[in-house]
This record gives C-alpha cells, sequence and structure tokens, in this order.
C-alpha cells in the first residue's frame, strides 16, 4: 500500500512537474569532464509519523512522504506536496488507522549566496494547505469517520548532510483544521456492523453532523530525504 | 514523454480505485420504527384432543362457570433481546401493546423476539437478570392461607398418608395459572432496508409469522360415580391436581422441574347429569417438558411425578371422604391439556356416619379442627 501510494504521488507530480529540465549548473567533475547537476526535486519522510504513538491506539505507522520541487528559474519559492497514507484496519480489536491527506504547500527560502545548489537550503517559511479523509478507531467504542481541510503557515530548516544530496528537513506549522465528521462505535452483534453513533429517523440523519475545529499546530516534521537531479549530460 | 505520462495516469486511477475505501462501512444504529404484526391467530381448539368434545360428556354451563375454553389475549408483551456476536443476548427492551400488533422501536441488528400476553390476573413473570429468560409462574399459596384452603388440607393428608416415595416431598400449593400465550423468534434481523418491509397503508410493517402457543394448558376433569344412587351430591371441598409443573420457561417452553398441586372446583350438574363430576384446571403442564408441542412422543420423558387427583366429595348425609385418584398415566398423554376422565365406584368409598354433634357436615375450614371425623382418604389406582 504505501509503496503504491509513494509511486502515485511520485508519478502525480511528475505529470505536473515533468523531470526534464533544459537549465543545468555546470561543475567540474574532472579533469576533462564537465559534468551538469541540476537539482529538479527532493523527496523525503517524516521520521515521527513513520514510527508513531498514538494514544489508546499505540504504536502504529503513518507512512508519510513529501517531495519538494525546485522551480528552475526561482530564486527562493519551492513547492511541493505531502501525503500521509496510511491503511491500517485491525477487524479484531476494532482499530483502524486509515488517513488520507495530501499537504500542498509552498516554501520561501531565505538562501545566503545565489549558489543555484545551495539556494533552497537553510531556513525558509512555508504555507500549506490541505485535504484529508480519514476513518479512525481506537477501540470497539471509539471511531471516527469524516474528512479534513486545513490551512496553516510555518517554518523550517533544511540541512545538506555533507556534500552528499541527503539532508534533514525540520519544521513546524500552525493553522486551523477543520474536521466534520461521524462518531461511530461498533456494535457487537451478530451482524457484525459497526454503527454511527445516532439514534433517531434515518431520514433526518445527516452526514458528518459533528464538527471539529482546531486551531494550532497542524504539522510537525523532522523528515529525512535526498535531492534529486536532472540527468547528467556531457559538454 | 507522451508514453510516461500515459503510465502516470494509468497508474493514478488505479491506485485511485483500488484499495483506497475507508472503513468500517457504517449503519445506522438507528431505532426503526415498525409496525410488528403477529400473523397468526390463536388457535385454541387444536390444542387439545381433536376428539374432546365428543369425550367430554359434562354439561359445562358458561355463563355460571365461565369460558371452558381459552380466551383470545387482550394485550401483548414484546421482550426484544438484541444477539451479540455468539447469539447470546446482549441488549433486552420491553414493549407492551393492545391486541397482537402495535408499534415498537428496535435498533437495527438481530434481535430474538419474545412475544406473550400480559393480560393474566394471575401469572407472575420473573427473571435472573435483564437478560435470561423469561419465566412464568404462579404464586404459592401463603402458609396462612394454606391452613384454612380446603384443597391444601386435602393434599396435606392425602400425602401424609400415603406411602408413595415419589410423593413424599413438600410440594407447595400454587393458584392456577390463567390463559397463557407465548411465540419466541429467534434471529431476527432487522435492517434499515425498507424493502424487506411490508408497505400496508402508508406503514412500514414488519410481519412475525410463527404461532402463538399457549404455555397454559386447559385440563377438563370429569369423575363417572358408579352405583352413586344421589350419594355423592358434589364435591364442595373441592380439588386439586398435584405434581404440575410450577412454571415455563417462556424462551424455550421447558416447563419447571418443580412441581406443585394446583387446586380447582368442581362441579355437579344435577339437572344434566347427577352421577358427573366436571371441572376444569389449567396449569403449566408436565414437569420438566422439553417441548409440549413435541410429536415424537417423549414430551413426558422427564416427568417422574407422580399425579393424583385429589377430591372432597360431599354426600347427601352432610359428611365428606376426601379421595386421591392417580391420573398420571392420562396425564402423562396429555402434554397441552384435553379431558381426563375418571371413573369411581361410589361403594367403594361410602359415605361414614356422620357424628350427631357434627352439626350436619358443616365444614370445617382448619386442618387443626378437622380431627378423625373427616372421614378417610381413598386411594384409587
Amino acid at each position: 500500500m504505501f509503496l503504491q501510494t509513494l509511486i502515485s504521488a511520485f508519478l502525480a507530480l511528475q505529470l505536473v512537474f515533468p523531470l526534464a529540465g533544459e537549465d543545468s549548473v555546470s561543475v567540474r567533475a574532472g579533469v576533462d569532464t564537465t559534468r551538469t547537476r541540476t537539482p529538479v526535486m527532493a523527496i523525503s519522510t517524516n521520521i515521527p509519523y513513520d514510527i508513531t504513538w498514538i494514544p489508546e491506539y499505540g504504536i502504529t505507522s503513518i507512512p508519510s512522504f513529501t517531495a519538494e520541487f525546485y522551480p528552475r528559474n526561482a530564486k527562493h519559492f519551492t513547492f511541493g506536496a505531502d501525503v500521509e497514507w496510511p491503511m491500517w484496519k485491525h477487524w479484531d480489536t476494532h482499530r483502524f488507522m486509515q488517513i488520507n491527506n495530501i499537504t500542498l504547500w509552498t516554501r520561501r527560502y531565505f538562501p545566503k549566496r545565489e549558489d543555484q545548489e545551495q539556494r533552497f537550503k537553510g531556513l525558509y517559511l512555508l504555507a500549506n494547505a490541505n485535504v484529508a479523509r480519514y476513518g479512525i478507531g481506537l477501540n470497539s467504542n471509539k471511531g471516527w469517520l469524516g474528512e479534513a481541510l486545513g490551512a496553516s503557515l510555518g517554518i523550517g530548516h533544511k540541512w545538506l548532510l555533507g556534500k552528499s544530496r541527503w539532508f534533514i528537513d525540520v519544521g513546524l506549522a500552525l493553522g486551523v483544521e477543520y474536521a466534520p465528521y461521524d462518531a461511530f462505535f461498533y456494535g457487537g452483534d451478530a451482524t457484525g456492523w459497526y454503527y454511527y453513533d445516532y439514534i433517531g429517523d434515518p431520514e433526518e440523519f445527516q452526514l458528518r453532523n459533528k464538527r471539529f475545529f482546531w486551531v494550532g499546530p497542524t504539522r510537525v516534521y523532522i523528515s529525512i530525504g535526498a535531492d534529486l537531479f536532472n540527468h547528467k549530460k556531457k559538454r | 514523454m507522451r508514453g510516461w505520462r500515459l503510465i502516470s495516469a494509468l497508474w493514478l486511477i488505479l491506485a485511485a480505485t483500488c484499495s483506497c475505501q475507508i472503513d468500517p462501512p457504517l449503519h445506522f444504529r438507528k431505532a426503526v420504527d415498525a409496525e410488528i404484526v403477529l400473523s397468526t391467530k390463536v388457535q385454541v381448539e387444536f390444542m387439545w384432543q381433536v376428539n374432546w368434545e365428543a369425550i367430554w360428556d359434562f354439561a359445562w354451563v358458561e355463563e355460571s362457570l365461565g369460558p371452558l375454553s381459552y380466551k383470545d389475549p387482550k394485550s401483548m408483551r414484546l421482550h426484544v433481546y438484541t444477539q451479540g456476536l455468539d447469539g447470546e443476548p446482549i441488549s433486552h427492551q420491553t414493549h407492551n401493546f393492545m391486541g397482537q400488533e402495535g408499534s415498537v422501536r428496535v435498533f437495527v441488528g438481530t434481535h430474538n423476539f419474545l412475544f406473550h400476553n400480559n393480560d393474566s390476573h394471575v401469572i407472575l413473570f420473573e427473571s435472573e437478570d435483564d437478560l435470561a429468560p423469561i419465566q412464568a409462574t404462579t404464586r404459592i399459596i401463603s402458609p396462612g392461607l394454606r391452613e384454612s384452603a380446603i384443597i391444601q388440607t386435602i393434599a396435606q393428608k392425602s400425602k401424609a398418608e400415603s406411602n408413595d416415595d415419589i410423593y413424599t416431598g413438600e410440594e407447595h400449593v400454587a393458584y392456577a395459572p390463567d390463559e397463557l400465550f407465548s411465540l419466541f423468534d429467534w434471529g431476527h434481523v432487522i435492517t434499515d432496508d425498507l424493502s424487506t418491509y411490508e408497505y400496508i397503508d402508508g406503514r412500514y410493517v414488519l410481519r412475525i409469522k410463527g404461532e402463538l402457543l399457549p404455555s397454559t394448558f386447559i385440563y377438563l376433569i370429569q369423575v363417572r360415580l358408579h352405583n352413586n344412587k344421589g350419594r355423592v351430591v358434589g364435591c364442595g371441598g373441592g380439588a386439586a391436581i398435584t405434581g404440575v409443573a410450577a412454571g415455563v420457561n417462556l424462551v424455550t417452553r421447558q416447563t419447571w422441574d418443580q412441581t406443585v398441586s394446583i387446586p380447582f372446583d368442581m362441579y355437579i350438574n344435577k339437572e344434566e347429569d347427577p352421577d358427573l363430576l366436571g371441572g376444569r384446571v389449567m396449569s403449566f403442564g408436565l414437569k420438566g417438558c422439553r417441548n409440549p408441542y413435541g410429536t415424537g412422543g417423549n414430551e413426558k420423558e422427564a416427568d417422574d411425578a407422580r399425579h393424583y387427583l385429589v377430591l372432597s366429595l360431599s354426600y347427601d348425609n352432610g359428611g365428606y371422604k376426601n379421595v386421591r385418584i392417580d391420573i398420571t398415566d392420562q396425564f402423562q398423554d396429555l402434554p397441552t391439556g384435553g379431558v381426563i376422565t375418571v371413573d369411581l365406584d361410589v361403594n367403594d368409598f361410602p359415605p361414614d356416619d356422620v357424628p350427631p354433634d357434627s352439626g350436619g357436615g358443616g365444614f370445617q375450614a382448619l386442618i387443626g379442627e378437622w380431627g378423625e371425623q373427616t372421614g378417610s382418604t381413598t386411594i384409587i389406582n
């Protein structure tokens, strides 16, 4: 599932932002050879999400994937997307951790040098918006199923690990999250059904009749990732 | 590039259509307002022997003696037991309604329905806890009342003078139950799919099909008096039937192992037949009977009780005599009630001489005052 998600997101981004770029940065790669290395995007994963602990649920994983695209002509701005896509279903214990969250964001870097390789490193500000759907069940009596919309502003920092293409990206975002949902519970009867936490005339039932509104931290990440480069050319 | 994008698009379509369902699917645990209708009327005639009218000779006068057969229940009680995964009940709701249909609100799920009439004046409904099966029984006659009760006196004397090992336990005397009908419908699925209901006159009707069968049974008892010659003039002391089940489990229909004696009245219709006693008694039937409506012939396997008909015969000289008659075989052959006929030769138990100071045979209610002048107990069979 996670692999499928990863590949899907990667391919989706390529549809919009093809990897092949014509402009390049020349570097010395040898005595007689000049190679071009053009970082076009970065991929990373958020470690605290990948292995996490949720109260009343336990240790689990929220597989996360982040892609950041470096526009070839931009000097400060990048844009990207985060995808979290856990689809864990523990029917025997009535625990569910299903989140399909997509966040689109943009970052404004503050590079110290007008260096093509270093322009998207260091401190940055970010703005993002997300959309999600979820089905979360902690036990037989606590479950929520719904959707969410959110927006936030944040700050972060990206460090390159030496001369390699690997980096660590750390950040925090504050904002709002609006999540209509329905609570559900396991009926415990012979049908094996899960029920809306609702008693009344079904014709008067309104889907997502409960609301969750959150103001505060919306995203914390300590990611590890790598830059991906354009194909190499010889001149 | 076009090929790359095509592959990407196909992959996205695949990802979007596969493995993306958020579970679990949710249902309405709503209260379904359903008109629950019992589709079966009470067919009381078929509960007895098919030839009961042919073998019942007593001229029963309903105007004075009351109805002979069952009456349709006037009001019903519905117990809704919601099943858990293991089929055991996890919740219990009770609804009352008039007649044999009514509106109830039940949750979506699998339920057990227990119907019984709740217009009884005598029957007690009890259960060990809220989820346990409903048991029906009747109140035990209190010790104080038992002291002055005619039938208890008769039964106790019969017991005291009996050498029957089976009938040596402390069997209480209980009030006779009245009509009790019940139906247990197991594993009925209630859905929010209205197509599973019948739509009648703008209402969604859930029709419960089943037989609303009696759980108390009518025994018509007649005693043919041979060589009477006017000596026995009635059964003024009343009568009793012993060894009948003290109650019944309405879910399983199994009767209790505990037995009681049930008092009732016996009559004589001098105009029609002065040599025939007749009476009607209702009871829960055989003890430990798993299924009174079974056809396998083993309905009476658990019934190891002896069943006696106890009579207090009144004589024309003012005396009376207690008679105990073994009717075990007939009673066990009638797990759902019927006609029991007993033949008695009055020459076998002639009236005793009445003591001059007895006041003409006036009845002494208290057992301690009966003394020896009460005559003897005669055991037939």
